[in-house]
């Protein structure tokens, strides 16, 4: 049974911490960056469902209800990022967004399942106890990967990262609450929640490891070549996932604890320079760093809100940051080359938060008058900078701050140095970066369409478009079917049930026939109509007279609508103009003959062998006493068998939607 | 298509009276033949006849919402009938929940599941023919 039982730990709580309070600092910014009343009645309430959900990722327990809430993150940024469906890159990049993480998704499902199987829970609380059976069962590994990948496509790793820059085209308080802050961080949270089940799993490090430090210098060398401020600041983004899944993987115990350091600060400090760049973006109306400049002399309080922001990101002591990288330089201090490639790694992510906080305001060619912004969307990044300064002293670890001069600290100041090099000179040094105009997603897309290509020319192969064909194809393979599986003896026989006079059914019978062979012969399609019609109420009559009054109206209603759409399609043809040739017409009369025939002896041999079943003496026992109804048709529909119910009410819905997309191209055809 | 007087005036008269029967036959289908199928069917119906006699148009305004927004609210509760055994009564999501109400009797979760099955039929109907209606008119 699926229960909503939740499992809280300080990691649980530390990201339900970070989840609520940036959500209420994001939701003021909103309030300041969106003016239009109809776009904050959009951004409100997918934005609150959305940090719902993300709660539900972080606290569930029962891992099917994790997996929906997982998903649901993902639905809720599609909405989010194309929040002006108009864009066509909005769009781009939202879907990109939602295939990416949903097929991740499919694979976390596939590994919950495996895992059940091997252990018989969906508690994850019980299955952290059931360590030695997984790593024991020959699927672990298995598990391991598929766990691996949702959580690298949720995060962002190399080769999934693409979706990351592209979902900067959403609204900037968007940006900053879920690529920032949370959603991304939902595959961390996963990796570093399973990492007690995988520990004598060397892939799952090696992954991680492999993979996260990757990312890491791929990304911090590729931000600092971007144009656009955002895009800067989702490359650093990025960089930063890749920092910390490698740390997870490392599975030392040091680093556990740097991540979560890094996991609080890069969340404080990311979340307010996205918004410090929405802020210019507000004011400039451009994000493009080629075309800002000069900004000092009109707005001089966001000047310094980007050099304090700019402190805090690049992690001078005291602030929070300076306390993660030092944790993180001494939990991998035992090797060489990884302090080598987080020197670099550091150094270019904190030259990328120069150029994302300084640049506009340096002195150029370009002469740009911006206003200066208001109070309220200023509030929320000056919180955070705040916070990042104070929560050092404030959560009690001021003696951490200071080891004494060692290794790390030195690294740590001569690639705050280098950073600052970097941004005096990033004009020469960019010109020496390889891959710094790769873009992953338009391989991605040109992957898309040739999928679709592909698709297409298989769907013109298969479907003619001739509706006789598709009728000639089911009625034949459902004949050719049957007749396979035809019983060896001989079931049928003749048995009169029913109080009904036999005459009352010959008249029906003669008046379907009757219908049946006007329709045929009518020259008029509205005829045509009518006369099926007819039949169909005859069908009506007849489940009437045999004790089915449900099916009786529904199929009297069904055939009523029926007869008003065919006559609204047909009603502009006056007459037939096309009428099969003689061979066709022989066919077909012959093939439906002979379906019609089979169909009939199949239900009459159904009828006949009644079989064990238990089912009807189940639901007259338990109808009225268990579920408070007289008419089981109706019960079974509602209550027994609702969950196939509300699957075929979903159906509709869905065919609704290919309605209306069915009528606008037409329209569109038309004009 | 221009509707005769008989059919207006008929369907004044009908109109009202086929969307009471189809709401009486949602209700009584738990106890005998009827049920949200039927009952949506049938108010699709009385839609779709006062739009023949009306236009689409003025049967769009008599339904007040858009079509789409009844299959909505129809899909709400029906999955949201199924929340209430999960939460309040401790149960299995989509198990039935039954109480007693006076003046009416007993009343419970398969009630709503049904009201939006019916919701969500009438929807369709209403949706898909006025949409035909409108592309034959044009």
């Amino acid at each position: 049974m699926i229960s909503y039982k939740l499992f809280l730990d300080q990691w649980s709580m530390t990201f339900v911490a970070l989840i609520l309070g940036i959500g209420l600092l994001v939701g003021i910014f909103a309030l300041g960056y969106l003016h239009d009343n109809s776009a904050r009645k959009k951004f409100f309430p997918t934005f609150i469902l959305f940090a719902l959900s993300m709660l539900g990722v972080v606290t569930f327990d029962h891992l099917i209800m994790l997996f929906i809430a997982w998903e649901l993150t993902s639905i809720l940024s599609f909405f989010l990022i194309s929040f002006d469906p108009e864009d066509p890159k909005a769009r781009r990049g939202a879907l990109h967004a939602a295939l990416i993480t949903g097929a991740g998704g499919l694979c976390m499902l596939f590994a919950i399942l495996l895992l059940q199987n091997i252990t018989g829970t969906f508690s994850l609380q019980e299955n952290l106890q059931l360590v030695d059976k997984i790593q024991a069962h020959p699927w672990a590994q298995l598990i391991a990967v598929m766990f691996f990948i949702a959580g690298a496509t949720k995060s962002a790793l190399f080769p999934f990262s693409f979706w990351l820059p592209g979902a900067m085209t959403a609204p900037t308080p968007v940006s900053s609450y879920l690529h920032s802050a949370t959603m991304v961080k939902a595959g961390i949270f996963l990796f570093y929640r399973l990492s007690p089940l995988f520990l004598a799993v060397p892939l799952w490090g090696n992954l991680l490891v492999g993979f996260g430090l990757l990312t890491f210098v791929w990304a911090a060398i590729r931000s600092f070549s971007e144009d656009d401020l955002k895009g800067i600041l989702a490359y650093t983004t990025v960089a930063s996932l890749g920092l910390m899944s490698f740390l997870i993987g490392t599975q030392k115990e040091s680093a556990m604890v740097a991540v979560v350091a890094f996991l609080i600060a890069h969340a404080l400090y990311k979340c307010g320079l996205f918004q410090f760049a929405g802020i210019i973006d507000h004011q400039a109306h451009t994000r493009k760093l080629s075309e800002l400049g000069n900004l000092s002399a009109s707005a001089p309080k966001l000047k310094w809100l980007g050099r304090a922001l700019a402190f805090v990101g690049m992690g001078i002591i005291p602030s929070y940051a300076f306390l993660a990288k030092e944790k993180i330089l001494m939990s991998v201090d035992q090797s060489f080359w990884m302090l080598i490639l987080l020197f670099v790694g550091f150094s270019f992510m904190g030259a990328a938060i120069l150029r994302v906080c300084l640049a506009p305001f340096a002195q150029s060619q370009k002469a740009m008058k911006v206003e200066e912004p208001g109070f309220l969307i200023t509030l929320s990044p000056w919180i955070l900078f705040v916070i990042s300064l104070l929560l050092v002293f404030v959560s009690g670890k001021t003696k951490d701050l200071w080891h004494g001069i060692n290794l790390e600290l030195i690294l740590s100041l001569l690639s705050v140095g280098v950073a600052v090099l970097f941004y005096l000179f990033a004009q020469k040094v960019i010109r020496y970066l390889p891959f710094s105009r790769l873009e992953g997603a338009r391989y991605f897309e040109s992957g898309l369409k040739w999928h679709f290509q592909k698709t297409l020319s298989l769907t013109r192969l298969l479907q003619s478009g001739s509706l006789r064909q598709y009728l000639i194809v089911i009625f034949v393979a459902a004949a050719a079917l049957m007749l396979w599986h035809w019983p060896q003896q001989n079931v049928m026989h003749w048995h009169w049930k029913g109080a009904t006079s036999q005459g009352l059914i010959v008249a029906l019978a003669a008046v379907k026939l009757f219908a049946m062979w006007w329709m045929i012969k009518s020259e008029s399609p509205i005829t045509s109509v009518i006369s099926l019609g007819l039949i169909g109420y005859v069908v009506a009559i007849f489940f009437a007279l045999f004790g089915a009054p449900d099916l009786a109206m529904t199929q009297f209603a069904v055939e009523t609508l029926s007869v008003f759409l065919f006559v609204f399609v047909l009603k502009d043809v006056s007459r037939f103009k096309e009428r099969s040739s003689p061979a066709h017409f022989a066919f077909d009369v012959v093939l439906s003959v002979f379906a019609g025939v089979l169909m009939f002896a199949v239900t009459w041999m159904a009828i006949q062998t009644q079989g064990e079943s238990r089912l009807r003496d189940f639901f007259a026992q338990t109808s009225l006493l268990e579920a408070n109804g007289r008419n089981v048709v109706n019960v079974i529909l509602v209550d027994y068998r609702g969950f196939d119910t509300m699957g075929e009410i979903s159906v509709l819905g869905i065919a609704a939607i290919g309605v209306i997309a069915l009528l606008k191209i037409q329209k569109g055809v038309k004009k | 298509m221009n509707p005769s007087l008989i059919l207006k005036a008929a369907t004044k008269f009908l109109f009202p009276i086929i969307i009471i029967v189809s709401l009486f036959i949602f209700w009584r289908g738990h106890n005998l033949p009827g049920g949200g199928f039927i009952g949506g069917l049938i108010a699709g119906c009385g839609f779709v006849l006062y739009a023949l006699a009306f236009g689409v148009t003025e049967a769009r305004k008599r339904a007040y919402v858009q079509p789409t927004t009844y299959m909505g609210w129809g899909l709400v509760c029906a999955v949201g009938s199924g929340f209430f055994g999960w939460f309040l009564g401790q149960t299995d999501f989509m198990a039935g929940i039954w109480g007693e109400v006076p003046l009416i009797g007993k009343i419970g979760t398969p009630v709503l599941f049904d009201l939006g099955v019916y919701l969500l039929v009438l929807g369709f109907a209403m949706h898909l023919l006025f949409s035909l209606l409108e592309e034959s008119a044009s």
